[in-house]
């Protein structure tokens, strides 16, 4: 052994050990964990782990970012059956509730109906959709019992995660195919007709491979609270999802792990356009992705590769009548990076992208409209001392746009081949610990929104009916910046058996730009509507404030969140506006308490939001409609009939037979019943 | 009382300037975290590893307790032991020469390279890698677990 060791040694020494490594000719006779193994690394050192802010693998009390992780226990504690509903729980985070199913989530205010804002992922993987830059939950081929934890992290990661993580980001983590053991099924029944069922299950192919596989999906009948005509007969398909995938991770040399992912998934569901008018959707994805993880000499090298189709079809409110738009897009994507600890107290990443998204056109077939974007990432994380880390991330993005098919009007096939742009996003962080239980962290973000897809693509015929107007896609449309600044301070309070926290932001947005149907252009002698374009800056200044502790058997927190954006935007007559000063609420307060005693869970989560005005579309045209100040409360009680089998009756909207959750008609009182079998 | 300090204070200063400082046995708690620091060693330990417990360096029925596939005992370094569980630099260099992984709860230790690993679990957890320690003992540890740990 100890002669084997110190063969290993003098190979590390030497840059033949990557290829050797490569070959499968590595001679360690024990496997490392080129993939971060969570649980341990938790069990460990007491407290969530994460790699969703810097790309390296940090406690989560030492992240240089507001962040958030939900645990697995959370998860169930809740009850919730929604990734929605779970994330309703954090302080700062906003749930616009449009159905059963259907809902937008907002961090720090801005939400809308399909908001691009919220870049989410699952271990990596985007599952926020191009097309209108929006994250339609239900379609995520995720189900809950295969989730280790969500990190919520809030402000712009965009030199990590790149595009559109620009008011934060989700990352859904899900237990490693080789790690962990997991086996679990589900029935859950419940008001509005639900019925849904779930199953996760891992397995382990001798002691280097694992795959884990899950599948489910629920029936629910949308609410049948008052609507009118058009929105009743949106509501009438109900909500649908199905879901399945396979996840797998194989040792292949004691230094290299490769694993292979596939997800399918299928939702139908009501909710919003970025017209902030309603809809009745339908999403059916694909994913394949590859990964490759080296422990080499210069360092843990990560390669990924996945690929992302969507078919959309959406049945939408357009000049006081339904119509259908239909299309599909892909995007394809291929990281390299490389995490290297330089000194005992210097770590660095450096990171690249390749991107390629584009769509059909639609109405008319034969074209397609995208973009290819190739990035440039490096991160520094100094531990300057036992008490002081510096954390400075930078990410340069170059886009070109391309067109292929027939040649568009009124924008041509050059003004698309033609357009790139650069773009320049960065993180930097410090995170001081002045005293064993006091945290001051100061961030700085700056992220980019790229036009989406449909803000973006000719999405027209190649020859203009005569008389009519077209409406397009803009080429020239800008990306928006958002810049946000932080200060937080947390300090852990032993007698409450938790900690507090206190934060100020403010962040500003820049070249905001969304589909709004603005007045008539005329590009090319072509009277044009336009989808994509600038209308203007806003900034906003907000602060948060959290309490959370346990004692005995019973966990609480309590949040409060103030948020005052101020736009200053430029709308056209005709065109549909947004307006993040009314719409966003300016204040909300959230608390959650639990008692768990012997066998039995429970949990009670209330939350108020002050009043608030947002746009909606009807077939009278679009109006601004006032939401008042609500309480709301979700409960669930769990009993534990066996270590194996448990039981759980939860609820949500249950302090009226009607709630105003959102503009759109009210959401019904909901009650459901699941039963837990882990196996 | 004031005697009483006093013989306190020369007793303090006596360990200090004999290098003891710091060496305080292990309790339950760091012994428990610096077994679950080994499970990030590269090189697993096998079913019923020889574990050596110097005296003063932990007890070892906590030991065995935080490492029950293994077979734990009272002594000094020796050949062929998986891991020594130390209280000072000297004994810690001393098992080094045999191969062996070192543990205990002094950072100067792991500072002076005579241990491998050093554990504090207040104010909070944090693990202390001695790099020269662990070249010396030929081992290596899990990449990821290395950037969340303070190396020396």
């Amino acid at each position: 052994m100890k002669n084997t060791m110190r063969l290993k040694s003098k190979l590390a020494r030497s840059p033949s050990r990557l290829v050797l490594t490569l070959l499968g000719v590595a001679i360690a006779s024990s496997a490392q964990a080129q993939s971060m193994n969570y649980g341990s690394l938790e069990d460990l050192f007491g407290e969530a782990v994460t790699t969703s802010a810097t790309g390296q693998p940090q406690r989560a009390s030492e992240a240089p970012a507001p962040m958030t992780i939900i645990t697995a226990d959370e998860i169930a504690h809740s009850g919730a059956r929604t990734i929605p509903d779970i994330l309703n729980r954090v302080a700062g985070v906003d749930v616009l509730s449009w159905g059963v199913s259907g809902a937008d989530v907002g961090v720090d205010g801005y939400n809308q109906g399909n908001n691009p804002r919220l870049l989410v992922l699952v271990n990596g993987r985007q599952v926020y959709l191009d097309h209108y830059g929006v994250t339609i939950w239900s379609a995520i081929p995720v189900q809950l019992p295969e989730i280790r934890q969500i990190e919520v992290v809030k402000g712009p990661q965009a030199a990590l995660f790149g595009f559109n993580a620009v008011s934060g980001v989700v990352n859904i983590i899900t237990y490693n195919p080789l790690y962990d053991d997991v086996g679990a099924a589900q029935v859950t029944v419940g008001s509005q007709g639900q019925k849904e069922f779930d199953a996760v299950k891992s397995v382990k192919l001798g002691d280097k491979v694992g795959v884990r596989f899950s599948a489910g999906g629920w029936n629910m009948d949308e609410y049948g609270t008052a609507s009118d005509k058009l929105v009743q007969g949106l509501r009438g398909n109900g909500s649908m999802r199905r879901a399945a995938s396979m996840d797998s991770l194989a040792q292949i040399t004691p230094d290299v792990q490769a694993g292979f992912e596939g997800t399918w998934s299928r939702a139908d569901e009501f909710g919003m356009t970025a017209l902030q008018g309603p809809t009745q959707g339908q999403y059916q994805t694909r994913s394949f992705k590859g990964t490759v993880k080296a422990n080499t000499d210069w360092g843990l090298v990560d390669a990924t590769a996945y690929s992302n189709h969507l078919d959309y079809h959406l049945n939408l409110l357009n000049n006081g009548a339904i119509t259908s738009v239909a299309s599909d897009t892909d995007t394809t994507v291929v990281q390299v990076q490389d995490l290297v600890k330089l000194t005992p107290t210097l770590t660095t990443r450096v990171g690249l992208e390749y991107r390629d998204n584009s769509i059909d056109s639609s109405p008319g077939k034969g074209a397609t409209t995208g973009y290819q974007d190739f990035a440039l990432s490096n991160m520094y994380n100094w531990q300057a001392s036992d008490t002081l880390s510096l954390t400075l991330a930078g990410r340069w993005d170059h886009t070109w746009l391309n067109r292929s098919g027939f040649a568009p009007v009124p924008f041509t096939t050059a003004d698309y081949n033609n357009r790139a742009f650069d773009t320049f996003s960065y993180n930097a962080g410090v995170v001081w610990h002045p005293s064993a239980d006091d945290t001051i962290t100061a961030t700085a973000g700056r992220g980019i929104q790229s036009p989406t897809l449909i803000e973006l693509g000719n999405n027209t015929v190649s020859k203009q009916a005569p008389g009519s107007v077209q409406v397009t896609g803009n080429p020239y449309v800008n990306p928006t910046v958002v810049t946000n600044y932080e200060l937080g301070y947390q300090r852990a309070i032993s007698a409450i058996n938790g900690a507090a926290k206190v934060s100020a932001l403010y962040q500003k947005t820049e070249d905001y730009k969304s589909i709004a149907f603005s007045s008539i252009h005329f590009i090319n002698g072509y009277p044009t509507i336009l989808l994509g374009e600038n209308f203007g800056n806003s900034k906003e200044w907000g602060t948060e404030a959290e309490l959370h502790g346990k004692l005995g058997g019973m966990r609480w927190s309590a949040s409060w969140t103030w948020l005052n954006p101020i736009d200053s935007f430029t709308f056209k007559p005709g065109t549909v506006p947004v307006n993040y000063q009314r719409s966003t609420p300016k204040n909300t307060v959230k608390g959650n308490v639990g008692y768990d005693f012997g066998r039995w869970t429970t949990d009670l989560f209330l939350y108020w939001k002050s009043d608030y005005a947002a746009y909606y579309q009807t077939a009278k045209g679009p109006g601004l409609y006032t939401v008042s100040q609500g309480l709301t409360a979700q409960a669930a009680v769990s009993y534990k009939v066996s270590d194996d089998f448990s039981l759980t009756l939860a609820g949500s909207n249950l302090l009226q037979d009607h709630t105003q959750l959102a503009v759109t008609p009210q959401a019904e009182r909901r009650v459901w019943g699941t039963a837990t079998y882990k196996f | 009382m004031n005697s009483m300090i006093l013989k306190t204070a020369v007793l303090a200063a006596a360990l200090s300037v004999s290098g003891l400082a710091g060496a305080a046995e292990m309790d339950a708690k760091q012994v428990t975290i610096a077994a679950k620091a080994l499970g990030f060693l590269t090189t697993k330990a096998p079913a019923g590893a020889k574990v050596v417990v110097t005296a003063g360096a932990a007890p070892v029925a906590a030991v065995q307790a935080a490492l029950p596939g293994a077979a734990v005992a009272a002594g000094d370094a020796a050949p062929g032991a998986y891991a020594v569980f130390v209280s000072s630099a000297a004994e810690g260099k001393k098992a080094l020469a045999k191969g062996t992984v070192t543990v205990g709860n002094d950072v100067a230790c792991v500072d002076a390279g005579g241990c491998v690993i050093a554990v504090e679990t207040t104010p909070k957890v944090t693990i202390y890698v001695s790099k020269a320690a662990a070249s010396a003992a030929g081992v290596e540890f899990d990449p990821n677990f290395k950037m969340m740990v303070t190396e020396k």
